[in-house]
């Protein structure tokens, strides 16, 4: 098994890990004890991201080309994953600012985590799209 | 000091996937679609100018959201309420338009 197939492999569980991390807060976020949860749901977000943007020269040299000769939807439909995982990461760092200003701002509490709960949904959102995505790629064509 | 410095990053953190949409369009409308030959992009703004956009966007986005602030402290979380659905619109139209 080569290096590269165990790194997007691992990548790959690492995304869904963070579909499921960022699902918490959506859900059940509070001020206080949320913060935890947020910060980790957002690291999560953020590092699976990174992982992907340092995984993509590597695809693009050897899977990009075969992948669009052998199905070109399946080739743009991995071009829109990383698009989406960019709204996801940003979605997340909302969500982490607003539960940071909802301890620090009690008088707008409640509306400081509305904002985190929409951030982290979307995030959420797009988080399952990109996992979709990069499983039904994986499961035709990987390193 | 309750996070002051904090909330002019609501905005921008809220527009970015809107901006990083936009970046996309002014890329496609400029660069040639993908040739199915190459598979190689040959645009003349490349993912990390699509970013630095970003970046550029923000900083300038929350220099304004600085300066509206101290006249108005409701603006900032007030306009990331808004743009957060308008940002999810519009990156969900791009990626299923210009992919």
């Amino acid at each position: 098994m080569s290096l590269l197939r165990f790194l997007a492999q691992l990548h790959g569980h690492f995304g869904w890990l963070t579909a499921a991390a960022l699902l918490h807060p959506a859900l059940l976020l509070q001020a206080r004890r949320g913060r935890g949860v947020a910060l980790v749901a957002t690291i999560l977000t953020v590092s699976s991201v990174v992982f992907g943007s340092a995984l993509y020269p590597s695809y693009r040299g050897a899977i990009k080309r075969p992948l669009f000769l052998l199905d070109s939807r399946l080739g743009w439909a991995f071009e829109r994953k990383e698009h989406l995982a960019f709204a996801a990461a940003t979605c997340a760092l909302l969500g982490l600012a607003a539960v940071e200003l909802a301890v620090r701002r009690p008088d707008e509490r409640a509306r400081y985590l509305q904002l985190a709960r929409r951030s982290y949904g979307a995030a959420f959102v797009f988080a399952v799209a990109v996992g979709l995505i990069g499983t039904l790629v994986a499961s035709v064509r990987g390193f | 000091m309750r996070g002051e410095r904090l909330t002019i990053w609501l905005p921008p953190l809220a527009s970015a996937p809107l901006v990083y949409a936009a970046a996309r369009l002014i890329e496609a409308r400029l660069g040639t679609p993908v040739d199915p030959a190459t598979v190689f992009w040959t645009t003349p703004i490349a993912l990390f100018h699509r970013f630095a956009l970003v970046g550029y966007a923000s900083l300038l986005l929350a220099l304004v959201t600085h300066v509206v602030a101290r006249s108005h402290p409701a603006f900032p979380l007030r306009a990331a309420e808004r743009l957060l659905p308008l940002s999810a619109i519009a990156i969900v139209l791009q990626v299923v338009f210009v992919p």
